[in-house]
């Protein structure tokens, strides 16, 4: 090692946001106080190791405690069944699992997840995929345990996550094979018939003998037969479908050609003399599957593959049986048994509570920042949050049954019932198909009088040379290059035909927490005395409550933390949801909404009246503060817009889309926050349940273009059932998991940015579409006048393809704006 | 007799085994990770031992 001294200053500047090592955006859960900024734990060891900091590297990744690692134990990996459901064993003693691993995105990664057998004992090897972050691993169990594997890679910064059971993801590995295997034949078939039509092209110039010209002819005629038998037969499925279905599809002029063709080629070479033709026909059928391969890949969602339900329910329960409490894979849960669920756990299952007084945030399934209150007897379900304290509970329905279990099923649903979109290149094959063949007979007419021969010739060279190879190009090369360069400008796309239902301006509804807001409580507005900041503080420490919580960050941050700080505190009462009164240092404090006030005998004088109705025109929560029965302090906590939601939203109107809000919300939050977005009252909805959204969504979508954006659990079906369902920054995984867009930068800027995007990729499709229906005029023009040889039809249909391909990396849709 | 009937029923069997090939490393899945073995050359070969287990 040579010896290498670093100075500070030699640290180069550090862009806002994103890694210091490898520049890739960094998540907002590692964005720490302290300068640089890592997007995951490889790029800060790596980086360590760059920086040489004399530490041996394996050393270094024994103690990385990387900042967002969860305090998980991982201890149900321990259970049985949870082997028997995930694991193999291969030798006695010697297991394999795959895991599917969160914020696994780069060469660090790999190269840190990689290192595992190295610096834990037990692991015989790690074997990481990043196209799927996953990582396979083999392990010893009787020198390490599951948990403790797990527990590693969570203090790495990668939670790890047991496979799902579904097979979308062994379906698509198969489709992908069969297509690369399609793709190898068809290459092999057109390459070699185009060596042999070279052959034949010069003998066509210089003369050649007829066995010569009958050999070469017959051997292409051979290779073209396999690759039209074999993947050219996806073209005549497709067009089958299109006539059963009496629907266009840009297979059925695909389809057309290839037959003409075929069958004239097959005659001349049995015949001796003509056109062939093979040559076309295989490399059109390599082309058009090539943009078909393109298409499938665009299709395929590129998220992580963690099923709906798993990722919303937490996947151990802590089970009671014989009066002691175990943890439990989640599986191992049926009706009738009965779990403890921790304060700040997440509910494992729907049922019935027994013992236990809290409160609940539901907000994942309602949208409503309010927790509930639960005593012995009420209902609770699976997916929400306990927030105060233990609750213990009788099991009803666990898994699918469970209403968030119902509601998921409901997303699938939505994704997979969304009707398809036609194509504009589809709607034009229609129209394509009837104008070849009416072109096809009047060519037919106009040789007829030089003889009946030469008449067919010239028909089937205009439909060969039609056959529309650019069209079925056009659309899938054009949207591919938009969701690469889209990809980089951290907007991803998971399916192309997004694009083209973005084309004309239609009805796009926002969620408003997390989506139109910051998604979080904070104090906007105050008024009053700011002597008490310390003893509210002292107070509000003792809730669990989302407004709590805001006002205590918040006067964290206006008097700074100070540790030594103590209070007494004394005959805390806590009524959730409403307020909570207590001595604080001997002084009477009671903190809450008016009515608590009111009912705990303060009263609100008129200066405080006036901040209080103030605060509610603006959409905020009011919270008074009363000290000895008078009221000294009045607070307005909201969660307050994004600042760019207002322009946004201007800018869309402008371009022509109606905006609407559906919110979980109560009407009184979401009214004010409307009316300051100049939102018209007719298009909002507020205090919509899940199961409301989507239908909502439905008619919408049943009239016209509907576009949703949302960030929670409670959109996800509504996101799935729209025509497009976009999930912003920071949303609820299922919501990623809903939407066909994902807006991977906060705000709502960037969904003006894909909305022009697709606008300006539409153009493009258009202008692909326009030159190959410019290039089939000409080309049928020349067929009808008897001028196209084989040659010239060899050098057209490839000069088409070239050009749409060019237009489509032309196209300047989500480019870099130049600052 | 001409060289061409050996010359290409050779190109054609050239070709054959190329595409069998192609088909067999496609059936065998090594096409299904594009991604990963790229950054695993960035990795060293000879395993450097901890100074000391830290449990």
């Amino acid at each position: 090692m040579i010896e290498q001294t670093h100075e500070s200053e030699t640290i180069p500047q550090q862009q806002q946001g994103t890694c210091i090592h490898c520049n890739l955006p960094v998540p907002a859960s590692r964005q720490t106080d302290e300068q640089p900024w890592f997007c995951c734990a490889g790029c800060e060891v790596a980086y360590a190791i760059l920086q040489d900091m004399d530490a041996c590297l394996l050393e270094e990744l024994n103690k990385t405690e990387t900042a967002p690692s969860s305090d998980l134990s991982y201890e149900e990996m321990d259970h049985p069944r949870f082997r028997e459901l995930y694991a193999r064993e291969i030798e006695p003693g010697l297991f394999r699992i795959r895991f599917h691993l969160e914020g696994m995105h780069c060469a660090s990664c790999v190269f840190v997840i990689e290192k595992l057998p190295d610096f834990l004992p037990g692991v015989i090897s790690a074997r990481v995929n990043l196209t799927n972050t996953s990582v396979d691993l083999i392990w010893d169990s009787n020198s390490v345990s599951l948990s403790e594997i797990a527990r590693t890679l969570d203090r790495l910064g990668y939670r790890p996550h047991p496979p799902q059971h579904n097979d979308a993801e062994r379906i698509y590995q198969r489709e992908n094979r069969t297509y690369l295997i399609r793709l190898g034949i068809a290459g092999a078939c057109a390459g070699n018939v185009m060596l042999i039509a070279f052959a034949l092209y010069a003998g066509m110039f210089t003369g050649m003998a007829a066995e010569h010209l009958n050999l070469f002819r017959w051997t292409s005629a051979a290779l073209a037969l396999v690759s039209i038998v074999w993947p050219g037969h996806v073209f005549f499925k497709g067009a089958f479908s299109a006539i059963k279905t009496r629907s266009p599809h840009i297979d059925l002029p695909v389809a057309l050609g290839i037959t003409i063709g075929g069958v004239a080629g097959l005659v001349n070479s049995i015949r001796g003399t003509g056109e062939i033709y093979f040559d076309s026909l295989t490399v059109l059928i390599f082309l058009l599957l090539v943009g078909r391969y393109i298409q499938f890949r665009q299709q395929h969602r590129a998220l992580s593959h963690l099923s709906l339900l798993k990722s919303i329910t937490p996947r151990s329960a802590r089970l009671i049986s014989n009066d002691e409490v175990i943890t439990v894979p989640i599986e191992v849960l049926k009706a009738g048994d009965q779990v403890e669920v921790r304060a700040g756990d997440v509910i494992p299952a729907d049922g019935i509570v027994y013992s236990g007084d809290s409160t609940v945030d539901e907000s994942i399934l309602t949208g409503e920042a309010r927790p509930r209150i639960i005593q012995s007897g009420a209902r609770v379900t699976a997916g929400t949050i306990n927030l105060t304290s233990p609750l213990r509970m009788d099991i009803e329905s666990v898994g699918e049954n469970t209403r968030i279990g119902r509601l998921m099923n409901l997303v699938e649903l939505g994704v997979s019932s969304k009707l398809p979109l036609l194509e504009l290149a589809n709607r034009i094959a229609g129209i394509f198909v009837v104008t070849v063949i009416i072109l096809a007979i009047v060519c037919l007419g106009i040789w007829w009088s030089s003889g009946i021969k030469i008449a067919v010739s010239n028909s089937i060279s205009l439909l060969i040379v039609t056959c529309p190879c650019a069209l079925g190009l056009a659309t899938p090369l054009a949207l591919a290059v938009a969701q690469g360069k889209a990809a980089k400008r951290a907007i991803l796309i998971n399916s192309g035909d997004v694009i083209e239902r973005l084309s004309q301006p239609g009805i796009l509804w926002l969620d408003k927490t997390g989506t139109l807001t910051y998604g979080k409580m904070q104090v906007h507005k105050w008024h009053g005395d700011r002597s008490l900041f310390p003893q509210i503080r002292a107070l509000e420490q003792q809730v669990v409550h989302p407004i709590a919580c805001a006002l205590t960050t918040w006067i964290d941050e206006q008097i700074g933390i100070e540790e030594q700080d103590s209070h007494t505190l004394q005959d805390i009462d806590y009524s959730p949801g409403l307020g909570i009164r207590g001595a604080v240092d001997g002084t009477q404090l009671a903190i809450g909404s008016e009515t608590y006030i009111t009912e705990e005998g303060g009263h609100v004088p008129l200066e405080f009246q006036q901040k209080i109705t103030e605060y509610r025109q603006r959409g905020l929560t009011a919270v008074l503060v009363i000290a000895e029965g008078e009221t000294q302090l009045v607070l307005g906590i909201g969660d307050d817009l994004r600042p760019d939601a207002a322009v946004t939203i201007e800018e869309l109107k402008t371009a022509g889309w109606s905006v609407g809000i559906l919110s979980g919300d109560h009407p009184e939050i979401v009214t004010p926050i409307a009316s300051r977005l100049n939102i018209d009252p007719k298009l909002v909805h507020a205090a919509v349940r899940p199961e409301e959204k989507l239908k909502i969504i439905q008619d919408s979508t049943s009239r016209g273009i509907t576009v949703m954006v949302g960030d929670g659990v409670n959109d996800s079906a509504a996101l799935a059932a729209a025509s497009v369902g976009i999930a912003v920054h920071g949303g609820a995984e299922a919501s990623l998991q809903a939407a066909a867009v994902y807006l991977n930068q906060p705000g709502l800027a960037p969904l003006k940015e894909l909305i022009d995007g697709a606008r300006m990729t539409n153009h493009v499709i258009n202008r692909n579409l326009l030159m190959s229906l410019v290039y089939n005029v000409i080309a049928a023009g020349l067929a009808i006048g008897g001028f196209i040889n084989p040659l010239i039809a060899a050098v057209l249909m490839p000069i088409s393809s070239l050009t749409v391909l060019i237009l489509s990396f032309m196209n300047r849709a989500f480019q870099e704006p130049h600052s | 007799m001409s060289v061409l009937y050996i010359a290409l029923p050779v190109a054609i069997l050239l070709a054959l085994a190329a595409v069998i090939a192609f088909v067999w490393t496609v059936s065998r899945g090594q096409y299904d990770d594009l991604e990963t073995p790229a950054y695993r050359i960035l990795e060293d070969d000879q395993k450097q031992k901890p100074k000391e287990e830290k449990r």
